[in-house]
């Protein structure tokens, strides 16, 4: 299951100069990756008791974990009702770790602060002056009633804090709005300043889970609240709703099979389409579509129509083993397309009855399948003008294979052998490269051949016969290296036992919002094994995180 | 000009601020509310044709080494604020004609020409130029009096009514005209000079008790947490403490309240009937000093009058000198140029340049007067400097400048003394200010040689 292992393993014993792919799973701050081994890696993990974490295994924790800004939009929509996506427009982008859920990635400073103090006086205000939505935040007749605000904390702030509050925290509310009151403040005005306080405190821009003792490394059960936001923050990227609040209020939330429920439900309900937007969008590059440029004087056929039905595409692609009982193995190589006319056309496949809208086809006939033939991925992984194996090479590396390519050995950063540099095309530099000898062609072995698999698509994705200067593409190298083309390469790394591993790994990242480290090594491990006896669907794997010991429970740290 | 211009109306507050504990009163004129560490004002004052006898003190030293000349006698309540440099020369500026040199030279120290127009950097836009880092709404002011065409050697008028030069070739100019300063200055302070809005008090009252609740409400829970998590929360309330700071600062600071609008203006060449020249100049160093107390700018420059000045000062009587003083008599003073080119021993001459010490002792009180920084005021932390660009108008030499300077660039600079410093360059003293109390890097300013160790503390 370490990808890494498997990378040195390759890379065999002649060529231990370096060209061991870093793992994904980053090692600190709890010990090395999991490619690294280690001890954890011994332990029996076959028990996959609910009860609490196995004496001795390290369930790990999370930071306090500031929203992102989809996170913040759709929250506010929720809560109050006002949908405006005001932080993706107007906040500063998020930052980014291997996804944009990251706890420690993410950070606070005075402009970022500044939007979100800003962002809850108007949202407040808004909210209040509006009599239907008003009536999400006052549930009592008369705001200029003490008790009447006193309820409005308690009930809103349940809501808006994701837990309920403590005695203290509403005495600190009560304590606001009598200030206000004392400076002529009344009614309406009061609860407003109420509810932009909440907005602007830090228990409603992070999430923060307690730790009965901070200090102390003894694993403990996340509370039920904590559970629901965990649950709601990962599947739907918003706080949880009414039926989570009402499970983590009887308790009923930390109960395996009904957590498992809960995912169930969760992924039938449209919200999960911000699983497959943020997971998916950001797992398998698909994000990066819209951002990506392309040359208009070299791709004169490429417009945001196009840009659109790729985008559409992928979503759909990934969305299918979402709700479908179709095994996530068959993701590189599952031969669906989702065209409109519009991307039918780019494909060369027939157009007729087509229209705006994407259908789902399947079409053997022609070259590509798989997402590894989509479009839109062989759009983003190449240059604006031409394609660049190499990119495309170290995508299957790194999102597939959970395998970072490694950066040449310091002692080749010396001057580029003439050959490499003289070359004119992009596969002439590979030939020459290889013939540089075994220092550069070990390594450049395990990756190059399948950056140029993809050579049959050019840099928007339409089938071609030459490359970008006019020469066949090559289904060897010169040192007669076989090039695979894109159906085959699609069918080996679905059959790759560390592309199941690799799904494992970043599903957990993104579950857990934070990197694994080596003591979660036992907890994969048991996951990859009761995924696969579920029978290998991206469900089934969502299913597996939840009841996971590493999921349900935390640990403080040391001081 | 009406004597309605007092600096009452300018400075309307400023006494409440002396009573304010430092930061308070400091942060909120500081741009943008953050709270910068002091900051040093570099004032260029200027007059022309040098100086009478009576001018140099006699005694060079420090404290009670050394007394005032009978022309720098009204700057006795500053004495300890004080040092005059004397035997500083700017050779580089020497050459004819003189006297649109005397000016363009000051600051420069370079040899101006006219056809094409060309001079060095002056040291004030070397310094502002090196601040680049204090984002106040002017870079630097170049303000001064001047009311009649005055003679300019038929050279561009720039060389001789002007003395900051961002470049060899771009001339700053200077503003005479009280409203059109004033309007500019209030325009830039904006909000600083806003009536108070009740609406926006309101909100900002608001804005403060949440921030105030944010901050408790995080404080509560803080040590509930782990060790990186409370870093974590630690940075949120650091941001939240920032954003207060912001908030704070909407109030006008008490120093620079809004004065009201100058009644009169000033243009060149339009002298109105009832001119006053006293009052001219003391609006004009009001406004310097609102800028100054307002943060707007920390570098100017200001002219008490153009190079080659002819104007009658005939609102002085005439005092009479002698080495241990002057006593007033009942003639009215003559106009400026003859004056100063009848010889140094000249009583009229000495009467204008001690009406020039008398409106920088003005200056010098105000910006004493404001607080600026732990137990410092504005004139602590500023360089205050003061002198002509020739000896005297007779010889028209370049030798033994008339040099003074107040403040002590924030405790950078010796005060009370009178120093010496026979043929020293002058742009050796202003390479001294650039770094040692600017703590700019330039290595070198104008055909300077090195820093003048006689003037740091």
């Amino acid at each position: 299951m370490a990808p890494s292992l498997t990378a040195v393993a390759l890379c065999s014993a002649a060529a231990l100069v370096g060209c061991g792919g870093k793992s994904l799973s980053g090692g600190k701050p709890d010990g090395g990756g999991l490619g690294d081994g280690g001890a954890a890696g011994t332990t029996d993990v076959s028990h996959g008791g609910f009860d609490g974490p196995l004496p001795g295994l390290d369930p790990g924790r999370v930071a306090i974990h500031r929203l992102n800004n989809l996170e913040y939009d759709n929250t506010i929509r929720d809560l109050l009702g006002i949908d405006n996506q005001l932080a993706r427009m107007t906040f500063q982008p998020d930052e980014k770790g291997d996804f944009d859920n990251n706890a420690e990635a993410f950070t606070i400073n005075d402009a970022r602060y500044e939007q979100y103090f800003n962002a809850a006086e108007s949202l407040a205000e808004a909210a209040m002056a509006s009599p239907a939505l008003r009536g999400r935040i006052v549930s009592c007749t008369t705001t200029a009633d003490r008790a009447c605000v006193e309820q409005i904390v308690r009930t809103f702030g349940a809501r808006a804090w994701r837990r309920p509050l403590t005695d203290a925290e509403v005495g600190r509310f009560v304590s606001l709005a009598q200030e206000l009151t004392a400076a002529g403040r009344m009614g309406d005005e009061v609860v407003t300043v109420v509810v932009q306080g909440m907005l602007s405190s830090a228990s409603f821009i992070y999430r923060i889970e307690w730790d009965p003792d901070p200090a102390s490394l003894a694993p403990h059960a996340v509370s039920p609240y904590e559970l629901a936001s965990r649950l709601s923050y990962w599947l739907w990227s918003t706080m949880p709703d009414a039926e989570l609040f009402g499970l983590a209020e009887t308790g009923q939330l930390a109960k395996p099979e009904v957590l498992v429920a809960q995912v169930r439900r969760m992924l039938d309900d449209a919200r999960s389409d911000n699983l497959v937007e943020s997971f998916g969008g950001q797992w398998l590059w698909a994000r990066e579509l819209k951002g990506h440029s392309v040359e208009p004087t070299a791709f004169h056929e490429f417009d945001e129509e196009l840009r659109a039905a790729m985008a559409d595409e992928q979503r759909l692609f990934f969305s299918t083993f979402l709700h479908e009982a179709r095994p996530l193995r068959e993701l590189p190589n599952a031969d669906l397309n989702f065209v409109n006319a519009r991307l039918a056309k780019h494909y060369g496949m027939d157009a007729t009855g087509l229209g705006d809208l994407p259908v789902k086809v399947t079409n053997t006939a022609d070259a590509r399948k798989g997402y590894l033939g989509l479009a839109g991925l062989l759009t983003t992984t190449s240059f604006s003008h031409r394609t660049d194996p190499r990119t495309r090479a170290r995508w299957i590396f790194r999102s597939l294979l959970c395998t970072e390519l490694p950066l040449p050995p310091e002692a080749h950063w010396g001057p580029t052998p003439e050959a490499v540099s003289m070359a004119t095309t992009i596969r002439g530099q590979i030939d020459a490269i290889f013939s540089a000898g075994p220092s550069c062609s070990t390594c450049h072995r395990l990756f190059e051949p399948d950056g140029l698999a993809l050579e049959s698509f050019d840099a928007i994705g339409r089938f071609r016969t030459v490359d970008d200067r006019g020469a066949p593409i090559a289904t060897q190298l010169a040192d007669g290296t076989p090039i695979l083309d894109e159906q085959q390469l699609a069918d080996r790394i679905a059959a790759d036992p560390r592309f199941l591993s690799c799904a494992g790994q970043m599903a957990l990242i993104y579950a857990l919002g934070r990197q694994l480290v080596a003591s979660d090594e036992p907890y994969l491990k048991e996951l990859l094994t009761a995924w696969s006896e579920s029978g290998g669907t991206l469900r089934a794997l969502l299913e597996s995180i939840v009841v996971s010991d590493t999921f349900r429970f935390r640990r403080g740290e040391r001081p | 000009m009406t004597p309605k211009l007092s600096r009452r109306h300018v400075l309307r507050g400023a006494g409440v601020a002396l009573a304010l504990p430092w930061l308070e009163s400091l942060a909120p004129r500081l741009a943008g509310g953050q709270t910068l560490p002091v900051s040093v004002r570099f004032i260029a004052t200027y007059f022309p044709m040098g100086a009478a006898s009576f001018w140099t003190p006699a005694k060079v030293g420090r404290g009670s080494e050394w007394s005032l000349s009978p022309i720098l006698e009204p700057l006795a309540p500053l004495k300890s604020k004080l040092t005059v440099l004397s035997g500083v020369a700017n050779a580089a500026s020497a050459g004819t004609p003189a006297y649109p040199r005397d000016s363009a030279g000051f600051l420069t120290c370079a040899a101006a020409q006219g056809a094409p127009l060309r001079n060095g950097v002056s040291v004030d836009q070397a310094i502002a130029m090196g601040l680049y880092g204090e984002a106040l709404p002017f870079r630097s002011l170049q303000l001064g009096l001047s009311t009649q065409d005055s003679g300019t050697e038929g050279l561009p008028p720039e060389l001789s009514r002007g003395l900051s030069w961002h470049s060899p070739t771009n001339p700053m100019g200077k503003l005479i005209d009280p409203q059109a300063v004033f309007d500019m200055l209030v325009s830039a302070g904006g909000r600083l000079f806003q009536q108070p809005d009740p609406a926006a008090e309101r909100r900002r009252v608001t804005r403060k008790s949440v921030l105030d609740f944010v901050l408790g409400d995080a404080t509560a829970i803080q040590p509930r947490l782990s060790s990186t998590d409370r870093a974590r929360l630690d940075k949120f309330m650091t941001s939240v403490r920032s954003v207060e700071q912001r908030v704070q600062s909407v109030v006008p600071p008490p120093g620079c309240t809004a004065p009201p609008r100058p009644l009169n203006a000033v243009a060149i060449g339009d002298v109105p009937a009832d001119y006053d020249r006293d009052a001219h100049a003391t609006v004009m160093i009001d406004l310097l000093v609102l800028a100054l107390a307002c943060d707007l700018t920390h570098i100017a420059s200001f002219m008490f009058d153009d190079a080659r000045s002819d104007f009658a000062y005939g609102f002085l009587k005439q005092r009479t000198f002698t080495a241990t003083g002057s006593t007033p008599t009942a003639t009215p003073v003559g106009a400026f140029r003859q004056h100063a080119e009848a010889g140094p021993a000249n009583d009229g001459h000495a009467t204008i340049n001690r009406w020039f010490v008398t409106k920088l002792v003005e200056l010098g009180q105000k910006l004493a007067s404001l607080p600026d920084g732990p137990d410092t005021t504005l004139l602590d932390n500023s360089i205050l400097w003061f002198g002509s660009g020739m000896n005297n108008a007779q010889d028209q030499s370049f030798w033994n400048l008339p040099l003074l300077y107040l403040g002590g660039g924030g405790r950078k600079l010796r005060t009370d003394a009178h120093i010496s410093l026979p043929g020293r360059r002058l742009s050796d003293i202003y390479l001294t200010f650039i770094k040692r109390v600017f703590r700019l890097p330039d290595a070198s300013f104008a055909d300077s040689q090195s820093d003048v160790g006689e003037l740091l503390v």
